[in-house]
Formats: structure tokens, sequence, C-alpha cells
């Protein structure tokens, strides 16, 4: 299987989420490790730094979990 | 004393070749609420950017100004929103796809750096939310400004009251390609069997899974959790050999009930064999994709970087989610991209909501989505995502195309106001 270089250390981040809270890191809208992973690194690290597991769906705005927006 | 006059009557105005102005009175007239109270075409006052959706987003420092759009370019398009993102269509984008997003009208776009997304219900044909200042922006604008023409298009020329009108027409084929593809699978046995017998068992060491006979796809699907499809297919394959053993070790075997589980076990044998083969199928797209020459790109500016999760999302509706399903208990990872849980299925999202209510509802996401990552694929001057998905999905691509070009060549009541399609 061949995986760029972010999408291993991304996935290397959300098992150390895991280990720690017992569940992977949730993203919203289009999930896109190979590209993206570098934020969402941090991120995860940022929320293993703070202890607070990472789900951004919580964080989003009830308006915007309803189905009337297209992501 | 203001003095009233009537603008059709004074000279020249019908010579006057402005469709900005043009657009501005027809959604006045119309009123901008959609109420039908005529507002006389003044954009109401408000503010063009919103915060982020992911309030732990890197913040954006200081950008540098928008250069100006190249005087050479042809059929430039000009948003009527920030001059970046012209800026974006006329310097990524193709001629032909900018000169079809000139023919219809421009919805608004809002600086937006949470996540773009795109709101149907905002303004008379929707409002684009999208980033200014990330690495991804063009992928997001494109992708974004695809689901607005699939809802511009279905209402102008469709005549589709409803929202995303356009990609409606495209569905047989994507579920021709998709079965083709070994993605979509016949798997009315699962559910045929779940609603005829129910199920209960600890889904999880912390969870129970309890389902009672009778009980509708709606009812089996809301209260899956990300994965639990996976451990039900698990499970179903157990339950269903376990119950062959159980008829054929009695003194007496039934024969018709010895029939009936063997046939039972060998129907679910199939579809699990299936969903094994899907999964080999995905990672086979990985490798095409990883072969190809997207994989060599990463943060360059025009995005293309980020047509990998573009592909993977594609996979990711054509199979509703349920490869991430898989992932979420196997833990492999083999998805390039896509929307995660919940979101092309009637089953739970991350943090337990649903999104979807019904089947039409998860095919509405499946359906626009796929939609926006062609039009997305289409638009952009690079083609190798383009050709991957003709390869891949060749009667998706060739009604897609249709659709482009029915709707370019279209005669709209209102198209030559909108037509900028010269050169500059």
């Amino acid at each position: 299987m061949m995986y760029t270089e972010l999408e291993l250390e991304f996935y290397k981040a959300e098992t150390r989420h895991e280990e720690k809270f017992g569940e992977p890191p949730y993203f919203t809208g289009i999930i896109n490790p190979s590209a993206d992973g570098e934020e969402y690194i941090s991120l995860i690290e940022e929320a293993i730094r703070k202890n607070k597991p990472l789900n951004q769906e919580k964080e989003v705005p009830p308006y915007l979990r309803t189905g009337k927006v297209i992501y | 004393m203001r003095k009233c006059v009537s603008l059709e009557d004074e000279p020249g105005f019908q010579q006057i070749y402005s469709p900005v102005l043009t657009q501005a009175i027809d959604r006045g007239l119309k009123g901008h609420s959609g109420t039908g109270v005529v507002d006389w075409g003044y954009a109401l006052v408000g503010p063009d950017t919103k915060p982020g959706r992911k309030a732990k987003t890197k913040p954006v420092g200081k950008l540098p100004p928008t250069p100006p759009v190249d005087p050479n370019v042809v059929n430039p398009v000009v948003t009527g929103s920030n001059v970046y993102f012209d800026y974006l269509f006329n310097t990524y984008g193709t001629p032909e796809m900018r000169a079809l997003i000139n023919k219809y009208p421009k919805v608004k776009i809002v600086v937006y750096n949470g996540g773009g997304y795109f709101s149907p219900s905002e303004g008379e044909y929707g409002t684009v939310y999208t980033s200014k200042g990330l690495g991804g922006d063009v992928s997001t604008l494109f992708h974004e400004y695809g689901h607005a023409l699939d809802n511009i298009i279905g209402k102008d020329l469709h005549k589709d009251h409803a929202s995303m009108g356009t990609s409606r027409f495209f569905i047989d084929e994507f579920l021709k390609d998709g079965k083709k593809m070994g993605m979509i699978i016949d798997d009315s046995f699962y559910w045929d069997y779940l609603s005829k017998n129910g199920i209960s068992f600890p889904i999880t060491t912390k969870r129970m899974f309890n389902l009672n006979k009778g009980a509708s796809r709606r009812d089996i699907e809301k209260n899956m959790n990300p994965g639990d499809h996976w451990r039900i297919v698990e499970k179903l394959l157990k339950i269903t050999k376990e119950k062959v053993r159980e008829v054929e070790n009695v003194k007496n075997p039934n024969p018709v009930k010895v029939k009936r589980a063997e046939d039972d076990y060998k129907k679910m044998s199939a579809l699990y064999d299936a969903y094994l083969k899907r999964i080999e199928a995905v990672k086979n797209i990985r490798k095409l994709v990883m072969s190809s020459p997207l994989a060599k790109y990463q943060g360059d500016k025009a995005a293309v970087y980020r047509q990998r999760g573009a592909i993977g999302d594609i996979i990711d509706a054509l199979t509703s989610g349920e490869i991430y399903d898989w992932e979420a208990v196997s833990k492999e990872r083999i998805m390039l991209g896509g929307h995660g849980f919940g979101y092309y299925n009637m089953r739970k999202t991350s943090s337990g909501y649903n999104t979807n209510f019904n089947v039409h509802g998860s095919m509405f996401f499946r359906r626009v989505e796929i939609w926006a990552q062609f039009f997305q694929f289409l638009i952009h001057q690079d083609n190798t995502s383009a050709n991957i998905m003709k390869k891949l999905m060749p009667n998706t691509d060739k009604k897609f195309q249709q659709l482009i070009k029915e709707a370019q060549n279209a005669k709209l009541q209102v198209a030559e106001a909108f037509n900028l399609t010269k050169k500059l």
C-alpha cells in the first residue's frame, strides 16, 4: 500500500490520540489526511496536551448539523 | 423634493450592457429574502467573512494583495464577491468552465476558514462558504462552486424547485459504474435478515446492540455508531453459520429448516465475500491513484494535491461510507479521503447525531458530492484526476459531460444578461 509521509505521520498521531482517549480524533467536512495532515496533527497534539479529546463534530454549530448545508 | 423617473423610458437605457445591474434588478424584484418583497436590488449589508467553524485552525496571517486579473485571460470570471476568488477562477480554471460560470447567475461567496460548505437555502441560488489564505483554497472553491452550479443549473435550466437539481440526472450512471467497480453491493439480504429476525448482542465490550423484529432499515441504521455495520456483518456471518449447525444437530433434522438455514448462510457468506472484495478494489484504486502523477503533488498552489482526497470522497459516496466503517473496526487505513461517518447513510456521526433520516437523504448527499468532485476535476486546468475518473467511471463521466454541455448550450431567458464570455 502506498501512503504519503504525511498520511503515515497523521495515522501515528491518530493512534496516539486513541491510546490516550480510547477513541480516534474526528474531523468535519472532507477528511483528506494526505493533503491536510499537518493541520490535523497539530490539532491532535493540542488535544493531547490539553487532555481533551478532539471531536470537531461536537464543536459544530447546530445549524451546520442539520443536513441543510452541503460540505 | 425627489423627482421620480422611469429609467426604462430614458434614452439609451436599453443599450446599457450591465449584467451586474440586470442581476441586481432581477433579484431585487424577487426580493432577497425570497418572500417576494421588492427590495430594489440592494445587497443587504452584512459581513463578508465569518469566524472559522473549526475553532482551532491555524490563524491566517496578513495575505499579500490579490494580483490583478491577467488582461489576456479568456472568459474572465467576475463573481461580485471577494476578488481573490475571481483570481483563483481566472488563474486555475479552464476557459470553458469560466464561460459556464459566467452564463448563469452568480452566488455570493463568503470567506470562511473553518472548512468549506454550500448553503442552498441562503440567497436565491445559495451561498458558498470557502477559505481564503489556506493551502487548499483553489480546491475548496472549485468544489463548493460545483455544488452551487448543481443548484443554479437545476433551477434555471431544469426548472427544478428543489435544491441541487442537476446531479439527480446522473444517479443511474454512477450506480451502474459503482456496481461494476464492486463499490455498490446488493446487501438486501443483510437488511432483510435483521428486519425479520432482529438481533441482540454485545457489539463492543461496553455496549449492547438491540434490535426488535420488524425494524425498518431506518430503525436499524439510526442506532448504528461508527464501525457498527461491520461488527454486525461479522456477527451475522457467525449467527447464520451457527444456525445451520443448530438445525442439523438434532435427532431428526427438519429438511425445510435445514434448507432455509443453509440458504441464509450461503447468502451471508456471499455478501461477506463481496465486502472483502470491495476492500481489495478500494486498495487497488488507492494504488492506481498513488502510482499516477497525482502522488507527487504536495502543497502546490494549484491544490492538485487535494484531489487524491477528492477521489477518495467519490469512493466514500459510492460505498455509502462503509469503508470508513470497516476502517473503524479493522484499524487498517486505506481511504484517500471522504466525508466520514453518517454523511452518506442514516447512521450516527462521530458526535452521535444523525444527518439523514431516510434513504433519499443519504442518496442526496451521495449524488451532490460526486457531482461536485467531478466538477472540481473538470474546471481545474490539471486534468489528471478527470482522466482517472473517466477510466474508473466511464458512464458517469459521459453523462456528466452531457449535462455540462446541455448547460453550456442552453438558451436561457436571461442568458444574455449574464453572458460575459467575451475576451477582456
